[in-house]
């Protein structure tokens, strides 16, 4: 435990002294990952999909706040499905209008998240979300998490639309298009499901996290994780849903692993970073780096002597 | 000469400046009550056009159904419906960005008391004259000799 602590201190300490590169770096694959997955989900504009233009804006928004990086994300939304039908992106602009509103304008940093709920859906991982999210974020996270799974269901519906234009050749494809969408999206009972478990589970993961007695980390992930099979497996009896119980099971238990992982290294992101400040007073200009003090444990070396003499 | 103590202060304040520093200090330009207040307002308009885009998203969805009924609808029924579930929409966010704002407020106050505090000792630093004497040297109200 004592060598496992000693590696948690000595990464805080690097990252502390290289924050200036980590960030940024963190920052551009954050954005390559989004909006990689979101052009290549939609993949109906073929200029957005271009690896050049991808690298630049990561690029750029490797030195912007995190929360542009929601926004260009919406922007590449908005044009992908405006090119399905115009009522698509029109549709889709409402949606981010309505997430910016109810959500965004307080919680800026985390909006993030409903671009990354997709993602976990890509890797068959969604079902840990709601467990390594409540923790990590807090209570605000059902928000992101919920209209994320919406995001998911929705470019489900946008991928069906695309088929059923194609077949169509009607006049009035446009309203067909809006009202395929929204009915697609009403009727969907797994996501609505999905809605109420998600933001159940967040919240009493949170609640019990939160407690102050010894190990509530642990009994936070454990209750959740039952929680959300427990739920899900109410859910889809109540409202007669086929819902498949072992990717649940596995997603959860991935979920409770990954929870346990990140609550130890949740320490390190945490650190107080280097900084580099620039100020003047009457007499001097001042260029100051300040780097935090950190106390790294080193590891207790027992030494024994072989050949040692007893002395009198 | 560099005055070690000033420039720990200055690096401390730079620091704060730099970091929450650019939300807190304008948030302690206003009262508490102002400043929830603003941010409360802002956040009904917020709650008003997400509100206004729903119903929009609704009426172009039924709009077979709407144009159809044109004539036959109770328009004093549905408005009066509209502006009950706008009333409730509204006072949820009013009341959640109340307590949001007045939390936000409250967390930044203790941050601000110690910049407020470097600064003024910064410039009981900067107010000390130091002056070479016979026997001495004198810092402020106070007189060193050797």
């Amino acid at each position: 435990m004592t060598s496992l602590l000693t590696i948690r201190d000595n990464l805080k300490a690097f990252c502390s002294r290289y924050d200036f590169i980590l960030t940024p770096i963190a920052k551009f694959i954050l954005a390559m990952i989004i909006f990689t997955s979101t052009n290549q989900r939609f993949g109906n504009v073929a200029v957005l999909d271009n690896r050049m233009l991808m690298i630049m804006l990561s690029a750029i928004c490797a030195v912007i706040p995190v929360e542009f990086t929601a926004a260009i994300a919406s922007i590449m939304l908005i044009l992908q499905t405006a090119k399905v039908s115009l009522d698509a992106g029109l549709l889709t602009v409402g949606f981010v209008v309505i997430f910016y509103c109810a959500y965004m304008r307080f919680f800026p940093k985390t909006g993030v998240v409903i671009f990354l709920v997709p993602i976990f859906y890509a890797c068959h991982i969604t079902y840990a979300l709601p467990i390594v999210l409540a923790f990590l974020i807090g209570p605000s996270v059902v928000v992101p998490v919920i209209f994320g799974v919406f995001l998911y269901q929705y470019e489900i519906c946008i991928g069906e639309l695309v088929g059923v234009m194609a077949a169509a050749t009607g006049e009035d494809d446009a309203v067909v298009g809006y009202q395929y969408i929204i009915s697609g999206m009403i009727d969907n009972k797994e996501m609505m499901l999905t809605f109420v478990v998600f933001a159940c589970v967040i919240l009493i993961t949170y609640a019990i996290y939160r407690l102050s007695f010894t190990n509530s980390w642990i009994v936070a992930f454990c209750v959740g994780g039952f929680m959300n099979v427990v739920l899900f497996l109410f859910g889809s009896v109540t409202m007669m849903l086929e819902v498949q119980i072992l990717p649940i099971l596995l997603g959860t238990v991935v979920g409770i692993v990954v929870a346990v992982i990140m609550q130890f290294i949740k320490g390190i992101v945490d650190y107080q970073k280097t900084d580099y400040l620039q100020f003047e007073d009457d007499e001097y200009y001042y260029y100051v780096k300040a780097i935090p003090k950190l106390s790294v444990a080193g590891r207790k070396k027992n030494v024994k002597h072989i050949n040692s003499k007893m002395q009198n | 000469m560099v005055n070690e103590e000033k420039v720990k202060l200055m690096s401390k304040i730079a620091i704060y400046e730099k970091r929450q520093g650019k939300q807190e200090i304008p948030m302690n330009e206003f009262y508490k009550g102002d400043y929830v207040r603003i941010h409360t307002l802002k956040a009904v308009v917020s709650a008003t056009i997400a509100f206004v885009v729903v119903v929009a998203m609704v009426m172009v969805y039924k709009m077979d159904y709407i144009l159809s009924n044109v004539l036959k609808m109770d328009y004093r029924q549905i408005i009066s419906e509209i502006v009950m579930v706008y009333g409730i929409w509204v006072v949820i966010y009013w009341l959640f960005a109340r307590i949001l704002y007045a939390v936000r407020y409250e967390k930044s106050r203790s941050n601000i008391i110690i910049y407020n505090h470097h600064l003024k000792k910064i410039q009981e630093e900067s107010d000390k004259k130091v002056v070479k004497a016979k026997g001495g040297v004198g810092i402020g109200d106070e007189f060193i000799d050797y």
